[in-house]
């Protein structure tokens, strides 16, 4: 039985003068997910949180929260943002820079309660992220880290159940920003509650959330498990965004065989599968990861030249010529190529996505 | 991953202009909305209002008109005799071509003196190795921030002499020299008066926009091998013409609206213009025909920036150019640099520093005409009455008048430069909230507006607006009050433009993280945008504050014995010929102006530049 929804839009539009940001979306967030919003810059997730959150208003569109309508353009409702149980982490983390970091958690919560519930709140949060020491500490005086978890306990202290996030960890340094992903993860294993996450770096994605909704051009490209994402992405575009180095892709033309499927590339060489892929041209999408290089001549493999060998530590990435393209090939292992050196291309079937060349989804 | 159930065709077809009007109608609600509403009210009925009952009355019959003869006078019916009257009658002369006449004639000169004394001394300043330069830029203000009038009385008391009939000036006294009439009173020395007064304006913009032209841009030039003049003119002309054309406007919508300098220097010679017509006309119960002069003054400040933005309109992305204010190469004055700089340092010593001495020194002259030492008195400052001197007034600092009035100006400016800058920061903050959309547009044009209107001009469309009673208003003439609303209204351009620019400054991120936690709008306005704000509504409050209390022109129209300011005092005092009285005062009002700018200096780094308001 799957959780129940927290968090539905339906048919979400929104236009600013000139340009639809989002059109026309649709999305389920379920309780206690981690739901990433992932997508290049101007793809319309910042805008998709604004909306949930109430700070920005749909043109068109409905959503509930808790199965309780919070907004529609058709009815008229639009619940403020102050009764859709929702916090929110800035990407400037926004801490007032005149009040000290007692008074910037404190802010929101005072006329909502006594002053001594404040206070133990307050010190309560500060505590949950190691800042009760700096509670007369103004926001300029605390390092980016510091601020963060000064943010963090802001938005925790009004006990939300719904936790926005606006790249909260863009601003940080790499060292700290691995170390400030395992605290929100801890986070969010010890509260009970849902979370939105905007950001571009698909790492963090991957490795933060529970489901990842790809965005582009105001749409939802997938919306899946972080594994499913990265092994299937549904549509071209979603397969050129995730993953580093990026997946290669290859043109084929695809014959219906004895079996399966002779897929026959650019160069002549052909590939026989396993699955059933209708006859007719289509973009092979293979992670480098998941391809093999072989000094010798194997079969069901494409032949190419090494054109350069790039050890990275754990793994080699190999650029291989192949036709008039390159292939990008991660080998985890050291393996003895050089450059210039003829090299055969092997897959595995298993891990090769079919794309169709025109609608760009993906076909098997 | 489709959606049942959401028709989006319908969200759009039903979309039609009841949803678009209801969606309106919310979003004007949100409390920012309702204030910039509030905010435009306010503003159509400072400015547009006034206007209105302006253009009104000048075309009907006032009560002031039973006395014409000849006309079927009915108060409160139409009329075109005003117009008539003063566009085409024997009186038409005198009345409207003689002075607007004179007017241009003052306004041209004045802006090419401005142009010129401006332009050198921010060359100079800004890309030469003259020395003393921080010096001299400070001196270089200076006679702005001074009284308009206080050049022109310095002007007097130096050449007056008695080929005129009139007490020794400086210069006969001490070299017996004496200058013709035209010398001292008419265009001439109006032109002087006003050049010096309005220089700064150019001085200050031009040498903001020659400092923050980026020298890669000339340099660049240089390395393609052109000459110095050319890059000169192709390439550091061109930038530099937004500043220079706004300096132009600044000094010429200035000049055909002050009052207090023509008077001086032009009356005595019965040398009308515009500004001193109109004072003329609503002195004697004319009020109709002052105010057809006043229409006439406006019409030419429009002109006036019409062509302004026919100049620039197009060249406005100059002004962002640069900004990394890099070092230039600067021009070596060579052998001439010690001549320059000593013409400089005596010309500003002249112009900001002598007058200052000159009406100091004369209001310690028992007997006017006479320097010397032996004729030093403190009467006119502490002396008792005494029927031999200022027809019997006691010293300025037992005036019972005086002293009220400087009381008045000094809580004039007070509470004028803290309300303007509170209407300026809520104006900002309706903008910054609602940039690009109809009502931050309406709001930031209309409070743009009382910058056009001369300051005589917006006098006396007060005075039409508020000497009756209007609506749910009672009559405010005469009252304090009406001094300070007249400070909001005019003043307001200059406190709304900090405001935008200060609220802009401050990221949305700021008040929606206190939008998400619920707290109200007032909560989140008074505890998180004000006080981040706070500078901007300071810097703005106090450039009002130094202008309100010298500034005469404005106020000239609207004091009675009962709200006289320190600057009509001044001029009743001119206008009854107490000279010394005069200079008393002015010296009174001089040192409260320096006083309230080095405080607005040491409070913090205000640039009058920005004040001013040209960029």
């Amino acid at each position: 039985m799957s959780a129940k929804r927290k968090i539905v839009l339906e048919g979400i539009t929104k236009r600013f003068p000139g340009v639809t940001v989002i059109d026309n979306m649709d999305l389920e967030i379920l309780d206690r997910d981690f739901t990433t919003l992932l997508g290049p810059s101007g793809c319309g997730k910042t805008t998709t949180l604004r909306i949930i959150a109430g700070l920005e208003e749909p043109d068109a569109g409905e959503i509930w929260i808790d199965d309780r309508l919070v907004f529609s353009a058709r009815r008229g409702v639009n619940v403020p943002a102050s009764e859709r149980k929702v916090g929110m982490i800035f990407q400037s983390y926004a801490l007032w820079p005149h009040m000290t970091v007692f008074r910037n958690v404190a802010f929101g919560l005072e006329g909502r309660m006594g002053k001594d519930e404040i206070r133990k709140r307050v010190h309560e949060s500060l505590a949950n992220v190691q800042m009760a020491e700096y509670v007369e500490r103004y926001p300029s005086e605390l390092s980016g880290g510091q601020q963060q978890r000064v943010a963090l306990a802001r938005m925790l202290a009004a006990q939300p159940e719904i936790l926005l996030m606006d790249e909260p960890l863009s601003n940080l340094d790499a060292k700290l920003r691995m170390q400030m992903r395992a605290e929100l993860k801890r986070m969010h294993n010890d509260l009970d509650v849902t979370v939105v996450y905007v950001t571009h770096d698909q790492e963090e994605a991957l490795t933060l959330s529970t489901r990842i909704a790809v965005m582009n051009n105001g749409i939802i490209e997938q919306y899946d498990a972080p594994n499913q994402v990265y092994k299937n992405p549904a549509t071209l575009f979603v397969a050129d965004f995730m993953g580093n180095p990026q997946m290669n892709f290859l043109k084929v033309t695809s014959v219906v065989k004895a079996g399966g499927s002779e897929l026959r590339f650019a160069t002549g060489d052909t590939l026989l599968v396993k699955k059933s892929v209708q006859p007719g041209s289509f973009m092979l999408g293979v992670r480098p990861e998941d391809l093999r290089i072989s000094p010798r001549p194997v079969a069901q493999s494409l032949r190419g030249k090494v054109y350069a060998v790039l050890p990275a530590g754990s793994s080699v990435i190999i650029y291989a010529s192949v036709g008039d393209q390159d292939v990008i090939v991660r080998e985890e292992r050291d393996t003895a190529v050089h450059i210039d050196q003829d090299v055969w291309v092997t897959f595995d079937e298993e891990y090769i996505n079919v794309y169709d060349e025109h609608t760009e989804r993906l076909v098997s | 991953m489709g959606k049942p159930g959401v028709n989006v065709e319908s969200d759009l077809s039903s979309g039609s202009f009841a949803l678009w009007f209801r969606k309106q109608g919310k979003r004007m609600l949100a409390p920012h909305n309702i204030l910039g509403l509030v905010l435009l009210l306010i503003l159509a009925y400072l400015v547009l209002a006034p206007l209105w009952t302006l253009l009104k009355t000048t075309f009907t019959w006032q009560p002031t008109d039973m006395r014409i003869r000849g006309e079927n006078v009915v108060v409160g019916e139409f009329t075109t005799y005003h117009w008539r009257r003063v566009l085409a009658s024997n009186l038409s002369k005198a009345a409207l071509w003689e002075p607007l006449k004179h007017t241009l004639v003052v306004a041209a000169g004045t802006v090419v003196m401005v142009v010129a004394i401006g332009g050198l001394l921010a060359w100079l300043v800004t890309r030469t190795d003259l020395p003393m330069r921080k010096f001299i830029s400070n001196l270089a203000v200076l006679p702005y921030i001074l009284p308009s009038w206080t050049i022109a009385l310095a002007w007097v008391q130096t050449f007056q002499n008695s080929k005129m009939y009139m007490p020794k000036g400086f210069l006969e006294y001490f070299t017996g020299i004496t200058v013709p009439e035209w010398v001292v009173f008419g265009p001439f020395p109006i032109i002087i008066a006003m050049g010096l007064h309005y220089y700064p304006f150019a001085f200050l913009l031009i040498s903001g926009a020659l400092s923050s032209i980026d020298s890669q841009l000339e340099e660049s030039g240089e390395v393609l091998g052109a000459r110095r003049f050319k890059i000169m003119r192709r390439i550091t002309f061109p930038i530099v013409l937004p500043a220079l054309t706004s300096a132009v406007l600044l000094a010429f919508a200035r000049a055909i609206g002050t009052f207090g300098t023509p008077a001086i220097l032009g009356l005595p010679a019965r040398y009308t213009v515009v500004s001193t017509q109109i004072y003329s006309f609503l002195g004697t119960g004319r009020d109709s025909q002052g105010y057809i002069l006043a229409l006439v003054l406006m019409l030419l400040s429009f002109i006036g920036l019409g062509i302004n933005y026919k100049l620039t309109g197009t060249r406005k992305s100059f002004t962002t150019i640069g900004g990394k204010g890099t070092k230039h190469n600067l021009v070596k004055l060579g052998k001439w640099r010690t001549p320059i700089t000593v013409v400089v340092v005596v010309f500003l010593l002249l112009v900001a520093v002598f007058p200052l001495f000159l009406i100091a020194y004369s209001s310690v002259m028992l007997n006017m005409g006479n320097f010397n030492l032996s004729n030093f008195s403190l009467h006119y400052w502490i002396g008792e009455s005494n029927r031999a001197y200022a027809d019997g007034a006691p010293g300025v600092l037992r005036h019972a008048e005086v002293l009220g009035a400087l009381k008045n100006s000094v809580s004039l400016s007070v509470i004028g430069g803290i309300a303007t800058g509170l209407v300026g920061m809520c104006i900002g903050y309706v903008v910054a909230k609602e940039r690009g959309r109809w009502l931050a547009q309406s709001l930031e044009q209309l409070s743009f507006v009382p910058m056009l209107i001369p300051s005589i001009v917006f006098g006396s469309i007060y005075l039409a607006l508020f000497s009756r009673p209007q609506w749910f208003m009672p009559s405010l003439y005469g009252t304090f009050a009406l001094l300070v609303v007249v400070t909001v209204g005019k003043q307001l351009p200059y406190t709304a433009r900090s405001g935008v620019s200060a609220m802009l400054q401050v990221s949305g991120d700021l008040e929606e993280a206190a939008v998400i936690q619920g707290v109200p709008w007032w909560r989140r306005f008074l505890k998180i945008m004000f006080p981040l704000t706070r500078n901007g509504f300071v810097a703005g409050s106090l450039i009002v504050l130094i202008t309100s209390m010298r500034e005469l022109s404005l106020y000239i129209l609207l004091t009675t014995p009962a709200n006289r300011v320190l600057t009509s005092i001044t001029y009743r005092f001119i206008e009854e010929g107490n000279k010394q009285i005069t200079y008393a005062i002015t010296t009174l009002l001089i040192i409260t102006v320096l006083v309230l700018t080095m405080i607005v200096n040491r409070w913090q780094k205000t640039d009058l530049a920005s004040g001013i308001g040209g960029r």
